[in-house]
């Protein structure tokens, strides 16, 4: 049982004449055997938390612990037995990959990192994860473009479970992925958390998902947890109002914009009523309408 | 009136290292009137940007390209090589793509690239293509336009560098726009202003206007028809209420059951996600290219290609056994 712990992150970026507030405050935890989503908008700093929570990156105040003690150590560096416990799964696969090394010599390489395995054990073992992850083990030999998508995405989930990880950051995991493989992702994250009691740290601006994967939901806007609550409980209910404005910005099916265009309310799509945080929350500022509690401003 | 676009018996085939063909798109016909939105959805490999490409001229010049194309009651014979670049490309068809940031010219300011379109397209001098660059941007939604046209595209948000692309495909005057997977890129909140932003200029300008989209969530709520493409043909077409409520043919039927609409769901986080088998590149002619994953297959489906043909009221499918998949 491990439980990551990131207690009162800040990140603050210092980039050109003004220092950037990415994460300003949060406080998150994943445990073993759940799925926690985590949901926002480009710019609330979802990615940044994602990075703090496998230690890629530090925070500027906070600490991020697992099972109480610090994930890095005063230089940042993080245990090498740390290490192999959190791991990280990213959003295009065949980014997260080295086009010239095969698929399996890719999976293989934390277990040469991670544990005194020989090659022929090494081997075994990558069959064995990429049978776990629904791979057919013939494919190991390949170079990542020959696989599809949804191919490689399993593979680097396999890759990311070679060392036995007890939790698993996935960013956005099956934003590139078309319908027909995106469940298969899916339904594998779910069997791994029922199976080997994985947790998994799910990073995703798509609520259609989150809804149905996650037993908690965080929602980050502009760096601060705005809301936080339980499975499809917290969409049925919302009760901050980005977290509301975002539920009513998601196509839902046949009614949203075919009622507004009866109406003649489409306008030229600027500012629409329910449409809060608009491009202006996160262009800079320039245009806000909602203040930091979340209350709308005219 | 006449429609805006009538394309008929589209096929696009690709030349293979081994001297032979793959075809992309097989006899598609669409057409769409002004005012109207039409959805093309599909998976990736389907077809679907390849028929948005070869209305926009956009295919390289190896791929063999038959059939016709009708902008605005004018000629059919646009589709031959040689005849986009100048006859459809920008003038009559205005194209916005999936990736914005992409689609804009990074060393060049945003007011430049759409002024470019105008003064080519509109026969503007420099002055006054700006001019119209600028009201174009304030059109769009871009907030104190005549500052952000002097910007340079890195400045812009995701949002703000898809309603700029907008503006440019708008310089031409188009009566037709092209969409291909629009706002798959940015997020809801922002997806959501830019689908008004076109449906906006559907209803007040009377352009038509062609989505591709792998979201039936997002077709569903905003097209008027939609046309399901499966291995480079459409399989389904119909009112879109019609497609997403009552689905026909059974890969129609399985997409909508793996689509994860938002909202209303009573499951919990443990319920398994439906999977659905994905496409089969190659293309058979002779048979139904979804019988080999289909539940309803029957051997006539493996032998016989079915047409695509009217079932009810303006929905048609491509199916022996179209309405018999339990949605």
């Amino acid at each position: 049982m491990s439980r990551l712990e990131l207690s009162r992150i800040s990140r603050v970026y210092q980039s050109g004449a003004a220092p950037m507030t990415a994460l300003d405050g949060v406080n998150l935890v994943l445990s073993s055997g759940e799925i926690v989503g985590l949901v926002g908008e480009s710019g609330s700093g979802k990615t940044t938390l994602a990075r703090l929570a496998v230690g890629l990156d530090r925070p500027t105040a906070g600490i991020v612990a697992l099972d109480g003690r610090p994930l890095t150590d005063a230089s940042g560096r993080m245990q090498r037995a740390v290490r192999r416990r959190v791991q990280m799964v990213f959003q295009d696969p065949l980014a997260s990959f080295n086009p010239g090394r095969s698929v399996g010599g890719s999976i293989a390489l934390p277990l040469r990192l991670h544990t005194d395995l020989d090659r022929r054990d090494r081997r075994s073992r990558v069959a064995e994860l990429m049978t776990a992850t629904g791979l057919d083990p013939s494919l190991a030999g390949r170079l990542p473009r020959a696989l599809s998508g949804g191919q490689l995405q399993r593979a680097a989930i396999a890759r990311a479970l070679a060392t036995e990880p007890d939790l698993l950051v996935c960013d956005e995991p099956v934003a590139s992925l078309d319908v027909s493989v995106r469940a298969q992702v899916l339904n594998l994250l779910v069997r791994l958390k029922r199976e080997r009691g994985l947790g998994v740290l799910f990073v995703t601006h798509d609520l259609g998902v989150v809804q149905r994967l996650a037993d908690r939901t965080v929602v980050l806007w502009r760096g601060r947890v705005v809301e936080e609550g339980q499975g499809a409980e917290l969409w049925r209910n919302p009760t901050h109002p980005y977290t509301q404005a975002l539920a009513a910005a998601v196509p839902t099916g046949l009614e949203p914009w075919r009622a507004r265009r009866r109406s003649g309310l489409g306008g030229a799509g600027r500012q629409p009523a329910h449409h809060v945080a608009a491009d202006g929350v996160i262009e800079g500022g320039g245009r806000q309408r909602v203040d930091d509690r979340g209350r709308h401003q005219e | 009136m006449a429609p805006v676009l009538i394309l008929e018996r589209l096929t696009v085939a690709f030349p293979l290292p081994d001297g032979g063909w793959l075809e992309a798109t097989r006899e598609v016909d669409l057409s769409l009137e002004r005012g109207r939105v039409l959805a093309l959805i599909g998976e990736s490999g389907s077809g679907k940007t390849t028929v948005l490409n070869a209305m926009a001229g956009l295919l390289p010049a190896e791929a063999r390209v038959t059939g016709s194309l009708g902008l605005d009651g004018g000629g059919s014979d646009l589709l031959a090589p040689g005849a986009t670049r100048e006859g459809v490309a920008g003038r009559r068809i205005g194209m916005i793509f999936q990736n914005p940031g992409a689609s804009l010219n990074p060393v060049l300011r945003v007011g430049a690239t759409v002024a470019e379109v105008a003064a080519v397209h509109q026969g503007l001098g420099r002055t006054a293509a700006w001019r119209a660059a600028v009201e174009l941007l304030d059109r769009v939604g871009i907030d104190d336009p005549a500052r952000r046209a002097s910007d340079y595209p890195h400045r812009l948000s995701g949002g703000q560098k898809q309603r700029v692309a907008i503006a440019a495909a708008l310089a031409g005057k188009p009566g037709l726009i092209l969409a291909d997977e629009p706002t798959t890129a940015l997020d809801a909140m922002v997806q959501a202003q830019i689908l008004d932003l076109l449906l906006a200029l559907v209803d007040q300008d009377g352009v038509g206007l062609v989505l591709v989209t792998h979201d039936l969530a997002v077709a569903g709520a905003v097209a008027d028809e939609i046309a399901v493409m499966y291995a480079g043909r459409i399989v389904e077409q119909g009112p879109a209420e019609a497609v997403v409520r009552r689905p026909l043919h059974p890969y129609a039927v399985a997409l909508a059951g793996a689509a994860l609409p938002f909202g209303g769901v009573a499951a919990t986080g443990d319920a398994p996600f439906p999977e659905l088998p994905p496409a089969d590149p190659a293309l058979p002619v002779t048979a139904c290219a979804f019988a080999p994953r289909c539940p309803l297959a029957i051997d006539r489906c493996r032998s016989v290609r079915p047409p695509l043909e009217p079932q009810d009221r303006g929905h048609a499918a491509a199916c022996w056994r179209a309405g018999e998949a339990a949605p």
